[in-house]
């Protein structure tokens, strides 16, 4: 009895990781190649047959980024992201709070409004022109505010239905209990719930984190000019006109990488289990 | 929430940096804004450091003006400039591609260069830029636009292969493609195969195939008067043939039919194709990249004569600072600025005069026959808009090989494509 | 006493306002723009005649259209369905598997949805290269013939599905999980004390709670992959011969090649009608209550 057991435990773990090997290289497979790419001296990058290993590593490429103002192009990135996730966890969880616990009028109305409001934003490409005209005819585009602002809107919807079920999953009993021992709906609102709805609020932030990361097209229409550019312009700079460059390319999206790594690692914690598994299942 | 909190001050503190660091303009200074996709603040390209010489000597030239270059992706730009001009918020200065211009013109946003500077330049001055380009952006007997970084869709090839079996560079199509089947075969070294002739048909991403070439060689131009497609006839089913054939004799792979620009470019820089069409321009960033001798990239006219392309630059014509921005886009066409757009940026030169003090040798021969391409070459007519007919010719040889059309048919369809949505 | 929770119901509006106000001013109102300019013909921005609806009857009755519209939904059914159904079964494991383990799993998952979408379309592209590639390159090694997988109808379009859902397993992934941290544990304990089965604790506890989580990754993943224009794009650029070409590319073409703003925006005015029937087709299903 106790050793099928084993041999059962010992199966099931082959075949786990077996799982996780097809998965990691899936996964893995082009973006090992692009770091490997962008390693490589300019004449390596193309030759033939591709060398996986081999050849001399160079960090040629990342200087050149680096020297053209990708940097910057990064804090930008960070600034923007960091002022959208601020907006957007809190307008999210404000709404959150108001759609899980009230019954207001038009609030099936006001549902909708998030419903439609998810593909507007993710296919925010689609509304590209328009939207162009609009914001300049407000004066709005070309400022500093005008990125998280956008971003802070095209994640909100998301957000706000992520935190939605967050708080719904908090027992309601919790608050009445409160209010009976004599809290008012002010600290119920923002002392005592958030903690409760941590990894609600923390996948919200990494979304609309990874949402403006990662957009081009919006921020290269909407804003212009060095000041303004974020980290995907500056991606996008190494295929303009005249081609593609491989080496910088590689280079500066696994340079782009690793920020959202760190942000994940940090946030990520209230989505791993092990980790904080205790806090949250009590 | 504590986190938020954080982040809140993170964020916070991010943007007084941010906006501190960026410059105000609000002083006296006139300033020039100009779209470009060039960058001047990039110092690894050599037509920013060109473009960034002549701001620096503009702004010294001219004390309290400022040039400003806002860099823009080019696939976007004319429609935001287009956009822009509607709410009054377009730069002063403007690039605009060869298909766009006409629209751009239609629509009355360029300033006849004429009223700014044009009718004082004398007229050997004028003589010295006449050319294709200059006439291409000539309009009821003015001009909008100068052009820069002039553009020919020319034969790429390897000198080093086709001297190592002592061929000459073809000059019909009939010896292009008995260069190129002398030119097929396996790279002893690598055991990679290498095709004669490589050719891109995507309908995304490519420049203009051969086979339009094919039909100007026939015929002399891919339209009608009316400013209709004109290949539903039997020169383009000749260059449909042509094309299909050199994909059953092996020249061209057959998976060029969803090949697009960039690939056939990786694909010519790690030696799989011996020749290959394409912008004259990309030849420095190809030395660049080649995983052979940089000096065997050279280039060719294509039989018949090239195809012409290149980026136009105009004053827009609701700027507050027509006079200034002027002043700039003449500043750019000048001798002097000429040279380093040539020898930084390794253009082709926009003056005559400028092409005949240069030396030259291997590794810039590619200049004298680009300039022999604009002076055979072909533009398309600048009396309409003349939008997606290398998509649509692309999308006809996808149809021959991929679905078995007959040539006349997918001729037919490529047309009617062309015609409706150019409103013909 | 009732007056007074009424009035605290009614308040309760004032949560969500701020979240409205923002949404409305931009995404609703330039939607309502886009309507409007779809009743113009533009050529060149120039806004020309009133040309009530034959913006939107050329996109309904153009047959290419028509096709891409197919295409699109094929490819975005088929690609959400592969990343709901691999994201969910990731989540269960890593959330039964935990520790450093499932940090390592998390971060792998994550990265293909991180990475800039344009640069990993064109390393995909790269690597289904017919010649040069890495994945011929592997196949020859163990002596098969190469396949052209980016050249061929068929193969093409799997590629597309494959792009698609690899960048998207992740996102699933961890909203899924999410959903899964907030479980109140014990209810799974009482299950499990009564003798339920892993599988029936799965399907009867906790996919229901975590349904809107499960909802949200659909909506968010179709709603993504029926308007991602990027990797159709570079990947496939929409053929051979029309095989991959999604709406996304015909809406971009009206757009940036063709300047036809007033076609585009009646375009983009289906496109969203369309997303917002399926998603309102899956909340129907999933009977889910707000």
């Amino acid at each position: 009895m106790k050793r099928e057991t084993k041999t059962k435990k010992y199966v099931m773990k082959t075949v786990e990781i077996a799982f996780a090997a097809i998965f990691g290289i899936l996964n893995l497979l082009p973006i090992f190649w692009g770091v490997v790419t962008s390693l490589k001296n300019p004449r390596e990058i193309n030759a033939f047959p591709p060398k996986i290993l081999g050849f001399l590593p160079t960090i040629e490429h990342y200087e050149k980024i680096l020297s053209s103002g990708f940097f910057r192009c990064i804090i930008n990135s960070v600034v923007y992201a960091g002022l959208a996730i601020a907006l957007g966890v809190l307008l999210g969880y404000l709404a959150g709070y108001g759609f899980a616990r009230r019954n207001f009028p038009l609030k099936k109305l006001a549902f909708f409004l998030i419903v439609v409001g998810i593909p507007l934003s993710t296919g925010s490409s689609v509304l590209l022109i328009p939207n162009y005209m609009y914001l300049m005819n407000l004066k709005m585009a070309n400022h500093w505010f005008t990125m998280p602002l956008i971003y802070t809107a095209y994640n909100l919807p998301m957000a706000t239905w992520l935190l939605i079920s967050g708080i719904k999953a908090v027992p309601g009993e919790l608050e009445e209990a409160a209010l009976i021992d004599g809290a008012n709906q002010r600290y119920i609102v923002t002392r005592l719930i958030p903690p409760l709805v941590k990894p609600s609020i923390a996948a919200a932030a990494l979304f609309i984190f990874i949402g403006a990361w990662n957009d081009y097209i919006t921020a290269s229409v909407l804003v212009t000019g060095n000041e303004l550019k974020n980290i995907q312009m500056a991606i996008y700079d190494y295929m303009g006109f005249f081609g593609q460059e491989w080496g910088p390319l590689t280079a500066s999206a696994t340079c782009a990488v690793i920020p959202i790594l760190l942000v994940f690692t940090f946030l990520g914690k209230q989505l791993v289990s092990g980790l904080t598994a205790g806090a949250v299942k009590g | 929430m504590k986190n938020v909190k954080k982040l809140l001050a993170m964020a916070l503190s991010g943007t007084m940096v941010l906006s501190a660091a960026i410059p105000a303009f609000a002083g006296e200074e006139a300033v020039v804004r100009m779209w470009t996709f060039l960058d001047p603040t990039n110092t690894s390209n050599g037509r920013s450091v060109a473009l960034a010489q002549m701001i620096e000597e503009f702004e010294a030239d001219n004390p309290g003006v400022k040039v400003v270059v806002e860099p823009q992706d080019y696939t976007t730009m004319t429609a935001k400039f287009l956009a822009a001009t509607v709410t009054g918020d377009a730069p002063d200065i403007i690039w605009c591609a060869r298909d766009e211009l006409s629209g751009v013109l239609d629509a009355g946003a360029l300033e006849p260069l004429e009223n700014l500077f044009l009718s004082e330049w004398a007229e050997e001055d004028i003589a010295d830029i006449d050319d294709a380009f200059y006439r291409f952006g000539e309009r009821d007997g003015k001009h909008y636009v100068l052009s820069l970084s002039k553009n020919a869709i020319v034969l790429y090839y390897r000198a080093d292969l086709l001297e190592e079996a002592g061929l000459e560079v073809p000059t019909t199509f009939d010896e292009l493609v008995t260069v190129a089947e002398a030119l097929t075969g396996e790279e002893e070294e690598t055991g990679m195969k290498r095709y004669g002739l490589g050719q891109c048909f995507s309908t995304q991403n490519a420049d203009s195939p051969l086979l339009a070439n094919y039909i100007i060689n026939e015929q002399g131009s891919l339209f009608a008067e009316d400013g209709t497609a004109n290949w539903a006839n039997e020169a383009g089913v000749a260059a449909m043939e042509w094309t299909k054939s050199t994909v059953e004799s092996g020249i061209t792979p057959m998976e060029c039919l969803n090949t697009s620009g960039e690939d056939t470019v990786t694909e010519f820089e790690a030696g799989k194709y011996a020749m290959f069409p394409l912008g004259a321009v990309r030849v420095p960033t190809i030395k660049d990249a080649a995983s052979f001798d940089p000096n065997a990239v050279q280039i060719a006219e294509i039989p018949g004569g090239c195809i012409l392309d290149g980026w136009f630059v105009g004053v827009w014509s609701g700027s507050e600072n027509k006079e200034m921005a002027g002043k700039f886009l003449e500043k750019m066409y000048t001798k002097e600025s000429d040279k380093l757009w040539v020898e930084l940026g390794g253009q082709a030169p926009v003056r005559k005069s400028t092409m005949e003090e240069i030396e030259l040798n291997e590794s810039n021969a590619y200049l004298q026959v680009m300039l022999d391409a604009f002076t055979d070459g072909w533009f398309v007519p600048n009396n309409m808009g003349f939008i997606g007919w290398k998509f649509d010719l692309n999308g006809a040889v996808q149809e021959m090989l991929g679905n078995g059309a007959e040539p006349m048919t997918a001729l037919e369809n490529a047309a009617a494509n062309f015609n409706s949505a150019n409103g013909r | 006493m009732k007056s007074g929770k009424k009035r605290r119901e009614w308040l309760g509006g004032f949560y969500v306002v701020p979240a409205m106000a923002l949404l409305i001013m931009l995404l609703i109102i330039p939607l309502l723009y886009t309507v409007y300019c779809g009743f113009f013909q533009y050529k060149y921005m120039m806004k020309g005649n009133y040309v009530g609806l034959d913006n939107y009857i050329y996109c309904l009755t153009d047959s290419t259209t028509r096709n891409a519209f197919l295409t699109t939904l094929l490819v975005t059914i088929a690609a959400t369905v592969i990343s709901i159904v691999v994201g969910l079964i990731l989540a269960l494991w890593i959330d039964k598997r935990g520790g450093f383990f499932a940090y390592i799993i998390e971060l792998i998952g994550l990265v293909p949805w991180v990475i800039s979408m344009v640069v990993a379309g064109l390393l995909w592209r790269w690597l289904f290269n017919g010649d040069l590639g890495l994945f011929n390159v592997i196949l020859k090694f163990f002596g098969l013939d190469p396949i052209y997988v980016i050249q061929n109808k068929v193969s093409a379009v799997i590629a597309l599905i494959f792009v698609m859902s690899w960048r998207t397993i992740g996102y699933a992934m961890i909203l899924i999980l999410a959903g899964l941290k907030g479980l109140d544990g014990s209810l799974l304990e009482a299950a499990k004390v009564d003798g339920a089965t892993a599988v029936q604790s799965l399907f009867r506890i906790k996919l229901p709670l975590i349904k809107s989580q499960v909802l949200l990754a659909t909506i968010v993943l179709t709603v993504s992959n029926f308007t991602n224009n990027t990797v159709p794009k570079v990947l496939t650029s929409g053929g051979p011969v029309n095989a991959t070409n999604v709406i996304t590319l015909e809406q971009y073409n009206l757009s940036f090649i063709y300047y036809e703003f007033g076609k585009s925006s009646a375009l983009s005015v289906l496109i969203m009608l369309v997303v917002t029937i399926i998603i309102a087709c899956y909340i129907k299903v999933a009977r889910y209550e707000i």
